[in-house]
């Protein structure tokens, strides 16, 4: 086995152990939940971003579409919640395929018009005429399967399987072909690349992880309202978190999780008046001095960070 | 690549091809025809059809009119990545890299995305050069070696036919003859070529006939030199009496 496939291997085993075993060892469990949902998130918004170049600023929708897709199964079906998860992946991959065609568009109208999608559809769901169906503003509860430990553990398995599809993407034809395409979508056509069904499935495969973890985050808090799953603040995390790493690396978004989220929780507890100052001023220098996210400073020629 | 058999349909034929954009006729009924490994240099004033007709022929455009043959099979609109698989490629005018791949992972994209997904991207580049480059960044390239990397990523497919747009301009007359003979060896093992090329010492060095192109129509199929003597040739290249 290569070398670089070992150590990214390396790398999900620690992460996912950690998050594992976490609980026994610190008892805000929710701030672990919470932390296990941005690295999904950013690892889901790095097969799409940093490997096809789309910045799809309301990936918040996938993850909303698969807590309602969740959520809804249990409510109307009363179906178990694995099944009710697999309902979720299903309405966040209809809604991926429905979105297909913005891929026609780039740049910044590409985010723009996902942006607006992912509005429209949280319109829908809290629209006060549906509330026999999604239950309107008023929002869901799932008390009847409240399980914190079982959909925690649900969370870190997820997690694990996103970690596996990026490494799986950094060592194979498909992920190296994506990356072309990020590249130069008419020199990949002319490598042989199909760009249309590439594109299409890093976006679907990027709304399977966001639909998933959307459900699994639905499951964990079993209360919330439409505001709370399609906060824009979810994808403007998970885009910032993954940017101040480095994209299209495995470990990059991981690091841009725990060091921003971390100090978004030290000091929005510690000194909630300056944190977004901080962070402010923090993004504005990542950006101006490193563009590549802190990734790259341990880049050296030759060798790169996994 | 057997000369028998199918020696009698051309690698490509380009039959009264019409691209517009808005209201402007890029190619307004072209016509050419490239035999089996047979070089053809495509020449003409700035902005008479020659990128454009590479350009459709390699499916970054869509013809609005007109037909493109390849061994006899239709192919016009078909997706770039499909002509590839088919055996077409190209270089670009402009190169077009992978800026922050290395020069040896954007021939892997096309050795692995190509007709024969198994051979060893140092080979290729090694044709072209590059091979002591192998672990740089593209974007570290110069404008030449760019080109070449271009041309080594066409090569990584395996193309029975392949287009090429200005290769060699910007080269010094050293790199000219090394791309020249290259090009040629290319042909020797039965690659068709299209080379479209301001340089005539260039084309007059490799190509066996030259089409001229005038405002998206050929004006003239034949050898270098006559083409010079050809009035209507001189007319647009070097433009006409008025009346005086």
């Amino acid at each position: 086995m290569p070398k670089r496939l070992v150590s990214m291997i390396a790398v999900l085993v620690v992460v996912v152990a950690a998050f594992a075993v976490a609980p026994h060892l610190y008892s805000n469990q929710l701030l672990l939940f919470n932390f296990v949902v941005y690295l999904v998130l950013a690892q889901g918004l790095n097969v799409i971003y940093g490997f096809t170049g789309y910045l799809p600023f309301g990936y918040v929708g996938f993850f909303g579409a698969g807590a309602y897709g969740f959520s809804l199964a249990v409510i109307h079906w009363h179906t178990s919640p694995f099944l009710a998860l697999a309902v979720g992946v299903a309405v966040a991959l209809i809604l991926g395929v429905m979105l297909t065609p913005l891929l026609r568009l780039s740049g910044a109208y590409f985010a723009v018009a996902n942006l607006a999608a992912a509005q429209a559809v949280l319109q829908v769901v809290s629209n006060p005429n549906l509330t026999d169906f999604t239950r309107g503003p008023y929002g869901i509860s799932l008390e009847s399967i409240y399980n914190p430990r079982l959909s925690y553990d649900a969370a870190v398995v997820t997690l694990a399987c996103s970690l596996a599809v990026v490494i799986y993407l950094k060592s194979s034809r498909l992920g190296l072909g994506l990356e072309a395409i990020r590249e130069d979508p008419i020199s990949a056509a002319m490598a042989g690349v199909n760009v249309v069904s590439g594109r299409v499935i890093a976006w679907l495969l990027s709304a399977l992880i966001a639909g998933l973890i959307g459900g699994i985050f639905a499951w964990y808090v079993s209360v919330f309202y439409p505001e709370t799953v399609f906060d824009l603040g979810i994808s403007i995390f998970a885009i910032v978190f993954t940017l101040f790493g480095g994209t299209a690396t495995l470990i990059g978004p991981i690091l841009g999780v725990l060091i921003l989220y971390g100090i978004y929780n030290v000091i929005g507890i510690t000194a909630p008046a300056y944190f977004q100052l901080i962070y402010g001023l923090l993004i504005v220098l990542l950006v101006l001095f490193l563009p590549n996210g802190i990734v790259s400073l341990f880049n050296r020629r030759g060798r790169r960070v996994p | 690549m057997s000369r028998n058999g199918a020696q009698d349909v051309p690698m490509l034929v380009v039959d009264g091809l019409v691209k517009r954009f808005g209201g402007f006729r890029a190619l307004d009924g072209a016509n050419l025809t490239l035999g089996r490994g047979e070089i053809l240099g495509l020449v003409g004033p700035n902005g008479s059809g020659k990128t454009t007709c590479i350009n459709v022929v390699s499916g970054i455009y869509r013809p609005d009119g007109g037909r493109v043959l390849l061994e006899g099979d239709p192919i016009g609109g078909l997706p770039s990545h499909r002509l590839v698989h088919l055996g077409v490629n190209r270089t670009f005018q402009i190169p077009k890299p992978f800026l922050t791949f290395t020069v040896r992972q954007n021939v892997e994209v096309a050795v692995a995305y190509g007709r024969e997904p198994h051979g060893d991207p140092l080979v290729f580049l090694a044709f072209v050069g590059l091979e002591s480059l192998a672990d740089r960044e593209a974007s570290t390239l110069n404008s030449a070696q760019q080109k070449l990397l271009d041309l080594a990523r066409a090569l990584a497919t395996r193309p029975s036919l392949l287009l090429v747009d200005e290769l060699a301009a910007g080269l010094n007359p050293a790199e000219l003859e090394a791309v020249a003979e290259k090009l040629l060896s290319l042909a020797k093992d039965g690659v068709s070529l299209l080379v479209v090329e301001h340089l005539l010492g260039f084309i007059d060095r490799i190509a066996d006939r030259v089409v001229v192109m005038n405002a998206g129509r050929d004006i003239f199929h034949g050898g270098l030199a006559e083409a010079s003597q050809d009035p209507t040739v001189v007319e647009v290249f070097l433009g006409g009496s008025h009346g005086g």
